[in-house]
């Protein structure tokens, strides 16, 4: 006697289902539920929870939620997870001309409704399922029924999920938070820009593939291959050297539109205010009026008065006239 | 009695499944028993197959199975506590990310209890599992950035440059001509952002700078603007008296502008 083989042998247990999931009665044509679902109907099924769906082998599992026959040739298996990250259920097709262990690997559409970040993402997940007796799924459910899934039923055991989640990085974006701009005072106009300040710019999303790190201004890039790190240095004079121009946060990015210069934080250059006077600086420089001299204040205003008060003088002076 | 169609697990309870046929199962020291284990699924992202469990830690607490491959003795773990009321062992690797999962009954884990506190070490030809235990996982290329702090990301991964650091997006070639996308650091510092790091609350309070001394003599004015440096200098004019009385010093406590000469004799 030839031995049977392992799909075989699972037309007569529960697996892939838990122990106590499914089967528990016996099931009769057209009174099918995910309770007594027939051992027959499904031998075998693999998930593997990609790395997005925060799926959690403590709290989460993977069941059969539905099988409905929408036409008399179509019956369709719906598996779901009640991790976080998987939005959508994985949908089998079965026809009735399908031979019998016909097997079917789907995955998972994508939400249409995050369209920047399912540019680029992996499927929530993905599995396989191999129905047994085609002509029983037939049989015994009928057209137009739709069996859904009450509480605890039709577990599918853990050893069939592959869980990934964590286990990659799927895209890299890159983004720039805002420079620190300048603000100036009360009694002054505000800068102005032509975008909202303080956001953080996106550059691009999504890059995927192989990428390559390039050392821009001030910076050096180096690989410790036996730490497997990529260590980021700031040097000055390093990589491409010193920038001769701004480095805009995004390519859109431009000055205020209220200032006389091109800066980009709204500020002034360096040769644009008084640092010094005489090589003293601020924040505040006193001018002392010494022997001869008067210093009057006037709103933005001072008179040096050379007036040679305390001073001798002598009709022939000659030091007057020399200023 | 002898069950028809014995249930996946019970079935494979007599047999040495999930290690291979050809496993010793001994260290020669401490054995496993058929049926210790019923089922494993081990899938370790950074894996490279052949697992096998490399040791067995057994304290008062708890009993630790570490599981390598062909590269990495110690590639992934998982622990069971005593009093053992688990019946699956799951795994994950350095960094806690899942990796399969050791199925057997808190009965047949009892088995650990007999072993000696200690670490068990076992060679791969005795603790070999099946193939059909092992799932290989896809060659995902960067699985995740590790921080600083030991914590680390995947998925959807952001790099923001900020604090004067900016980050961009180029295309660049490959050794082969072939387009590559390049992600470019520029190190280029924030002008403002001491004066930031310094008062975060209110930014700063703005200053409303110098940026012309104007000189008004008589009739005619004069803006004088600073040089490259942000500096401008006031200096007494000596070319056209020898013996000019006019004095500007630079001090400690300022500028100072006077006059030379003898005080009033009062």
């Amino acid at each position: 006697m030839a031995k049977p083989n392992f799909f075989n042998e699972n037309l007569n247990r529960s697996y892939p289902f838990k122990v106590g999931t499914v089967d528990l009665t016996k099931a009769v044509a057209g009174a099918v539920t995910l309770a007594n679902l027939p051992d027959e109907f499904i031998v075998d099924c693999g998930f593997v929870l990609g790395p997005l769906s925060e799926f959690s082998e403590q709290l989460n599992q993977v069941y059969l939620s539905r099988i409905s026959r929408p036409t008399s040739t179509t019956i369709l298996f719906e598996f779901s997870c009640d991790a976080w990250g998987v939005s959508k259920p994985l949908i089998f097709t079965r026809h009735s001309t399908d031979p019998d262990f016909t097997s079917e690997y789907v995955e998972s559409q994508q939400d249409s409704v995050s369209e920047s970040t399912d540019s680029c993402s992996e499927p929530d997940w993905s599995g396989y399922l191999v129905t047994g007796s085609t002509a029983a799924l037939f049989s015994m459910i009928t057209m137009g029924q739709n069996i859904i899934r009450q509480a605890t039923e039709a577990v599918v055991e853990t050893t069939l999920i592959q869980n990934l989640y964590n286990n990659q990085v799927v895209s890299i974006s890159l983004a720039n938070a805002d420079r620190t701009r300048a603000v100036r005072p009360e009694a002054c106009p505000a800068l102005e820009w032509n975008f909202l300040p303080g956001q953080v710019f996106i550059q691009t999303s999504c890059l995927q593939g192989d990428l390559i790190f390039r050392p821009g201004y001030n910076c050096t890039i180096s690989q410790l291959g036996q730490t497997n790190t990529l260590q980021l240095q700031a040097i000055e004079e390093a990589g491409a050297g010193q920038p001769c121009e701004q480095v805009p946060k995004f390519p859109a990015e431009t000055a205020p539109t209220n200032t006389e210069n091109e800066l980009f934080e709204g500020d002034h250059y360096c040769n644009e205010v008084l640092r010094t006077i005489n090589g003293l600086q601020g924040p505040g420089l006193t001018i002392y009026a010494g022997t001869g001299v008067s210093i009057v204040p006037a709103e933005n205003e001072l008179t040096i008065d050379i007036n040679l008060r305390d001073l001798s003088l002598c009709t022939y002076s000659a030091v007057s006239e020399s200023l | 009695m002898q069950t028809l169609y014995p249930e996946l697990l019970p079935s494979l309870e007599n047999t040495t499944y999930p290690f291979l046929p050809t496993a010793s199962l001994s260290n020669g020291s401490v054995f496993f028993l058929e049926g210790t284990f019923l089922d494993a699924h081990i899938y370790a992202v950074n894996g490279v197959g052949n697992y096998y469990i490399s040791s067995v830690q057994v304290s008062s607490k708890q009993i630790k199975f570490n599981l390598g491959d062909l590269s990495n003795a110690d590639l992934i773990s998982g622990t069971v506590d005593l009093p053992i009321l688990d019946s699956v062992i799951e795994l994950t690797d350095a960094f806690g990310r899942s990796a399969g999962m050791l199925v057997s009954e808190p009965s047949r884990l009892a088995l650990f209890t007999t072993w000696g506190v200690g670490t068990h070490r076992f060679e791969r030809s005795q603790t070999e599992f099946v193939i059909t235990c092992q799932m290989p996982v896809p060659g995902a290329g960067v699985t995740g950035f590790v921080l600083p702090d030991g914590s680390f990301v995947t998925g959807h991964v952001w790099f923001v440059g900020e604090e004067g650091v900016v980050v961009r997006h180029e295309v660049g070639e490959d050794k082969e001509g072939n387009p590559v996308d390049l992600i470019r650091v520029d190190i280029v510092g924030d002008p403002l952002f001491l004066q930031k790091l310094c008062n975060p609350e209110s930014l700063f309070v703005p200053v409303n700078p110098i940026k012309i001394v104007r000189v008004v003599a008589d009739n005619q004015t004069f803006d004088c603007t600073p040089d490259e440096y942000g500096n401008i200098s006031i200096q007494m004019n000596d070319a056209l008296a020898a013996d000019a009385a006019l004095r500007v010093r630079t001090t400690d406590v300022g500028l100072v502008i006077s006059v030379e000469g003898s005080a009033t004799m009062d």
